[in-house]
């Protein structure tokens, strides 16, 4: 692994930014949907959304490094994967919200809450991954 | 006059989100790369990601909760930083790894561990920061009096 300078460190910056808003939006627009409904939706089924689609990208970025190639001369190689793995994919899923939201279902809702959730999760995740990995690029 | 209020505080919000999401996945980034040049393994490094940022979250909602909502602190720490500090896919395509080297059934376990020792460190975060509270509360009765 080349030592990581400038460009890659900004690279991961940007893409931690785009990760976290991509998120947030999820949120809001969960938020949004509820909005004239009797009963809202979870807020935790966006972390789900941010989760899955979070595994499903890193699956196509890891299986076609072909796509993050240097634009052009001037960039550094490690530039485009450290912004679509390390901070696109690795902000726009997230490990802390997962565990809150599966404490509060369980709280909201003593039973099958919180564990579909997290059973969610555990299937989901993995699937994604490879669904991403098999799509042709 | 309140819908241009309410746009004026989503776009701090957002800004928050971006700021600390940037500063999330440059810690990330950092402890990825420097823990194992100093011998940790990566799983090791993903591990005190997730359950330090989570332990971090449980301490910041049980903090929000006495509080009142502050949803500017939330979304800077909350969904900013600790959102993107920590991470599920980098979890899962660990797991997956694990899984071609082991076993699926190894990497399953290795997974749902996971998640049920982040769930765990999210419940110690929450109960620390009552104690912290329950420590400083003569101060907090005080105030509640001059009140």
């Amino acid at each position: 692994m080349e030592s990581r300078d400038g460009m890659v460190w900004a690279a991961i910056a940007v893409g931690g930014v785009v990760g976290a808003w991509i998120r947030w939006s999820l949120a809001l627009l969960v938020q949004h949907a509820s909005k004239n409904r009797p009963r809202p939706f979870d807020p935790s089924r966006a972390t789900l959304c941010a989760n899955i689609l979070g595994c499903f990208l890193l699956g196509v970025f890891l299986a076609h490094p072909s796509l993050l190639e240097p634009p052009s001369h001037g960039w550094r190689a490690a530039a485009l994967p450290a912004f679509a793995t390390t901070g696109l994919c690795g902000s726009l899923s997230t490990f802390s919200t997962l565990c809150s939201d599966a404490v509060r279902r369980a709280r909201a809702a003593p039973g099958r809450g919180a564990v579909l959730y997290l059973l969610a999760h555990l299937a989901g995740g993995p699937l994604a991954l490879w669904l991403g990995s098999t799509i042709p690029g | 006059m309140a819908p241009r209020v309410a746009e004026e505080r989503r776009v701090v919000e957002a800004a928050l989100v971006g700021a600390g999401g940037a500063g999330g996945a440059l810690a990330r980034g950092a402890i990825a790369g420097l823990l194992p040049a100093f011998g940790w393994h990566e799983l090791a490094a993903t591990q005190l990601v997730n359950l330090g940022g989570t332990m971090a979250l449980g301490l910041l909602v049980g903090v929000l909760e006495r509080s009142g909502p502050r949803p500017r602190w939330r979304a800077f720490l909350g969904v900013g930083v600790l959102g993107s500090f920590t991470t599920f896919s980098t979890l899962v395509d660990e797991s997956r790894s694990l899984a071609s080297m082991t076993s699926s059934g190894v990497a399953l376990v290795y997974l749902a561990g996971s998640l049920a020792v982040g769930i765990a460190g999210f419940w110690i975060g929450e109960r620390a920061s009552t104690l912290g509270l329950q420590r400083s509360s003569p101060s907090h009765d005080a105030t509640e009096t001059a009140r």
